[in-house]
């Protein structure tokens, strides 16, 4: 920088870089390029922001509790900006899955890109302030060896006092700029700090959050697979309940048959239709018959509503489950920098969805006019036991074969118990789904028991 | 028809009525020991649906909680936007 012109003689020498060293004094307060900041805007819209809303909530920090909205309304307007942008990103989130937006926003690259940016705007200054201090330090060494070399010489150096001052005013500057780039310095490690501080604290509470959705889903579904458990043994014990309100009905129409052929012959023994059908113990009898048909009609009521039951609370918390079971895939995600992977649903209001009535599973064989044979219930078993092992062979899971003494005990029906095929055939698969065949088999048995129906039950309709 | 005859209607009448009160009983006797196992088996249907809704509510509570931490954290880095 300096003592490169043409060669001039000491003093003429030390007073050119005098000059030269006043030219780069005046000079000194202009800021050098590599150390000028570039100041970042905002964007209007910040980058990957999510599509704008169909409604934009008045207030932007109706998610925010006491305490945080205390401390956003200190904020000041260009960080407001910001704020009301993240927080309108997340109250378009439908309530239940807004954790999933506060996750998006806090793991949001824009936060790391603003830093890196403040960061370089930093180092820039750093920079600048470095290139400065070598500046001075070098123009400081070479008036000093000017000094020194004029010293030796033993030459009168004009305004030595100017240059005294220069050489002080040097010291100072140096000192400044010292003082600032270590002020800068801690800038760069304060901020450096404050966003690793951030980055620790959001994956600390969103590790913890995936922790405890962890922790809790796993008894969850075991609640849930319990639920089911109950419904396959309800459906069971339904399925049985069929078969006894048939039996029932048999009982009274029985009574109902008896007592018609009573009215007959007390019609044909003379007495006018006055006298037998007011008769009291007539009466009686019309009322027991309906009394025990309304006693069966109302378990059958209460039958279809506990399915209902089972159906819609099972569903909703399959559904409910279903919700966390995806928002914890996202949070990973999300962590894992995967964007959108997982498509949030949105939570299903149950009560307000109509329940379609369960069709009764007669398997078209009501259809048939003609009545269905009756078998007991050991021969069913016996039957269809030796059925399977004959047709299907190794294709036949243990527990499809029939033990009989179990299945009684699971349903509560008598060996002796007669009944149609289409009732053995409902009991039969909701006791196999009652005792956990495997999927697979389920899956063969309503097609097996429809050969079982062709080939030994009634071989006509082949 | 004789006296006799009528009163043997009579007769299976009254047995009939009989029948009738036994089978109205049998068969709630039957629907009665039905409904104890439709209970018992609601019962234990309603414990784990109540254990899946405190699960539900715990983890509503971790979301909230998650939730304000996470808020503060980005209003935290929101207020950087107003610092330099």
């Amino acid at each position: 920088m300096f003592n490169k012109g043409p060669k001039r003689g000491a003093v003429e020498g030390l007073i050119y870089d005098i000059i030269k060293l006043n030219k780069f004094m005046s000079e000194r307060s202009q800021i050098p390029e590599e150390a000028k900041v570039t100041i970042i805007e905002l964007p209007d819209a910040p980058v990957e922001a999510p599509q704008q809303p169909e409604e934009v909530p008045t207030d932007s920090t109706e998610s925010l509790n006491v305490e945080n909205k205390g401390f956003f309304a200190k904020l000041g307007e260009r960080a407001k900006e910001v704020g009301n942008w993240a927080y309108e990103t997340i109250n378009k989130i439908p309530g239940v899955n807004k954790i999933v937006g506060k996750v998006e926003i806090a793991y949001h690259s824009y936060w790391m890109n603003r830093h890196e940016e403040k960061a370089r705007a930093i180092t820039g200054k750093i920079s600048g302030t470095d290139a400065q201090i070598e500046a001075v330090e070098q123009s400081r060494a070479e008036i000093a060896y000017a000094l020194h070399e004029l010293g030796k010489e033993g030459a009168d150096i004009p305004n030595m006092q100017s240059v005294q001052e220069k050489m002080k005013s040097m010291d100072d500057q140096l000192e400044g700029l010292n003082l600032e780039k270590t002020k800068l310095n801690e800038k760069l490690e304060k901020r450096n700090e404050k966003m690793q501080g951030y980055v620790e604290k959001r994956d600390a509470v969103v590790d913890r959050l995936v922790g405890q959705y962890q922790e809790k889903l796993s008894p969850l579904e075991i609640e849930i697979e319990k639920i089911n458990d109950c419904k396959d043994e309800f459906e069971l014990s339904e399925a049985v309940a069929e078969l006894r309100h048939e039996t029932q009905n048999e009982r009274l129409n029985n009574i109902e048959k008896k007592k018609d052929v009573l009215e007959k012959a007390l019609l044909a023994s003379g007495l006018s239709e006055e006298q037998v059908y007011d008769d009291p113990s007539i009466q009686s009898l019309y009322k027991m018959i309906d009394e025990g048909r309304e006693q069966i009609k109302k378990e059958q009521e209460i039958l279809a509503v506990s399915r209902k039951y089972y159906e819609s609370r099972l569903k909703e918390t399959e559904s409910k489950a279903d919700v966390y079971r995806k928002k914890k895939a996202k949070f990973n995600n999300i962590k894992e920098g995967k964007p959108e992977p997982v498509e949030m649903p949105e939570a299903v209001d149950h009560e307000s969805e109509p329940i379609i009535e369960p069709e009764d599973q007669e398997d078209g064989l009501e259809a048939n006019v003609e009545e269905e044979p009756k078998y007991r219930l050991d021969t069913f078993v016996s039957e269809y036991n030796k059925f399977i092992k004959e047709e299907y062979k190794t294709d036949v899971d243990p527990q499809e074969e029939i033990v009989l003494v179990n299945f009684m005990k699971e349903t509560g029906v008598k060996e002796s118990q007669e009944m149609e095929f289409k009732r053995f055939k409902k009991i039969l698969g909701t006791y196999y789904k009652k005792i956990k065949l495997p999927a697979t088999s389920i899956k063969k048995f309503d097609s097996r028991a429809e050969a079982f129906y062709k080939e030994k039950i009634n071989p006509e309709i082949k | 028809m004789t006296t006799d005859q009528t009163q043997s209607l009579k007769d299976q009448i009254t047995s009939l009525i009989a029948e009738a009160e036994e089978v109205n009983k049998k068969n709630a006797e039957e629907n009665k020991e039905a409904k104890v196992k439709f209970q018992e088996i609601k019962a234990r249907a309603d414990a784990s649906l109540d254990q899946a809704k405190n699960i539900f509510t715990e983890l509503d509570k971790a979301d909230k909680d998650a939730g304000d931490a996470l808020d503060a954290l980005v209003l935290g880095m929101v207020a950087d936007e107003g610092e330099e």
